[in-house]
């Protein structure tokens, strides 16, 4: 074999299931058997293109006899104890044999083994959320934030694809350490992912019904008004005006959060006082360039005949607007 | 004839001897038996051989890390291996004369056992 190789997924799996038919042996022993077992397994698939032919169980009794190890037996078993992790791992080893011995059963485990990459990945995220959570916010979101949120899980998801995808480690505490961040992770997403993913998708609901649902600030016979553009009677875009109710309060746009906010004026600043920018679309951008060009401004002479040539803060009701139609605006003042 | 019978008998000499050309680990090991005609030895039986002898002092140890894939964990006859080897050697010579004899139409050398008292025999007779 080839130093760069990492463990063929079958190869791994065998060795784990060959290490788990030895687990009633001191651990001193089972490490002693076993080093160098992926390697050799390895290199053996490299040979023949499979695992042995013989049963996990089957190849652990064998180590074990021509090692001079007791066979495992019940009574091997019960000297230790029939606790309830012996009940359970032998449950589990049963269950094993059994889907391994089904071809269609094996070859859902094969696939699902295909998909541990997957289990890396969302091990890496819950051990994120267990870890960052508490230090920051406090709230479980499904995507951390920030760059040195995101930096953080990265190195995580390193850890755990290598802690995946290297071989089972030696020392049998390194592998009860393994097995414990494995089943506090499964715990977390068995737990909580119900309540974060219903938190974020509330969250994504939100804010999608707040940016769909938008309401435009002026409406005019109950249609919604996004921009009103102001012309002179001559037909010419008239720029930095602003508008006042009848109490005199300034019009403005509401705008979203933490975008530009309207200049400051006094709420009950007179009409004709200077101000800065001119027309604001609602996200508070000067709104240059998008007005519409009046259709025929200088075709209505009758206009430019009787109506006031100063622009006075009583403005004409006549003053022609580009759409032809009389907007009453309450106030227009210009420079 | 299953060779599997008889090579439980005789893995720990064919171990010994095939580390005592060279270290080795253990599918290292598995493949130098099978090259030398000895096809049917299990892997499985070679790596739990090897750890006994390890266990029993014949045997030295050391493992060799490699950087993508797994460690390999090599091993090497010690002098007490080799004392082993050369006992077990000799005895492995003597039952195989012993057994080339039988099988094969030479006439077999004439008992002469030492007389034993309370056995009625034809020695004891003579």
């Amino acid at each position: 074999m080839t130093s760069s190789q990492t463990v063929p997924v079958v190869v791994a799996a065998y060795a784990e299931s060959v290490r788990r038919e030895l687990d009633d042996l001191a651990a001193a022993d089972v490490d002693d058997l076993t080093e160098g077992l992926e390697a050799d397994l390895m290199e053996q698939f490299e040979d023949s293109g499979a695992v042995p032919d013989l049963s996990p169980a089957a190849y652990a009794a064998e180590l074990r006899s021509s090692a001079g190890l007791p066979e495992r037996t019940t009574s091997a078993a019960a000297s230790k104890g029939p606790g309830l992790r012996d009940s359970f791992l032998k449950a589990g080893a049963d269950f094993l044999g059994r889907v391994r011995a089904n071809p269609v059963s094996n070859a859902v485990l094969e696939f699902l083994i295909r998909l541990r990459p997957v289990w890396w990945l969302l091990r890496a995220w819950a051990i994120f959320q267990i870890i960052v959570t508490p230090l920051y916010t406090g709230n479980y979101v499904l995507i951390p934030r920030g760059l040195t949120a995101w930096a953080f899980l990265a190195v995580l998801v390193v850890l755990s694809v290598r802690m995946g995808s290297r071989p089972t480690p030696r020392r049998i505490w390194m592998r009860r350490a393994f097995t414990t961040a494995n089943a506090i992770s499964i715990l977390f997403i068995a737990i909580m992912t119900p309540a974060i993913l219903s938190h974020a998708l509330n969250s994504s609901y939100n804010s999608s019904s707040a940016s769909y649902n938008y309401i435009p600030p002026l409406s005019v016979n109950g249609a919604g008004v996004d921009h009103v553009f102001v012309y002179d009677k001559d037909g010419k875009l008239l720029r930095d005006v602003r508008f006042y109710d009848q109490d005199g309060s300034p019009l403005d746009m509401p705008l979203p959060d933490g975008l530009a906010a309207p200049q400051q004026l006094p709420a009950a600043a007179q009409p004709g006082e200077p101000f800065g920018p001119g027309l604001m679309d609602p996200y508070g951008q000067e709104a240059t360039g998008t007005e519409p060009t009046p259709s025929s401004p200088a075709s209505n002479p009758s206009d430019t005949e009787s109506g006031s040539a100063a622009p006075s803060s009583s403005a004409s009701p006549k003053a022609p607007t580009p759409a032809g139609k009389a907007s009453p605006a309450p106030t227009v003042s210009s420079k | 004839m299953d060779s599997t019978q008889l090579l439980k008998g005789v893995l720990d000499v064919a171990v010994l001897a095939v580390l005592n050309r060279e270290d080795g680990y253990g599918y290292d090991v598995v493949r130098r038996l099978r090259a030398a005609g000895l096809e049917d030895v299990g892997d499985a039986s070679v790596y739990g051989t090897l750890r006994r002898l390890y266990a029993n002092g014949a045997l030295t140890s050391y493992v060799v890390p490699s950087e993508g894939g797994p460690h390999r964990k090599y091993y090497g006859i010690n002098e007490h291996g080799k004392s082993i080897l050369d006992i077990q050697s000799k005895g492995w010579q003597d039952f195989a004369r012993s057994m080339d004899r039988l099988l094969s139409n030479e006439p077999l050398p004439a008992l002469n056992l030492p007389a034993t008292a309370g056995h009625d025999t034809l020695e004891d007779k003579k």
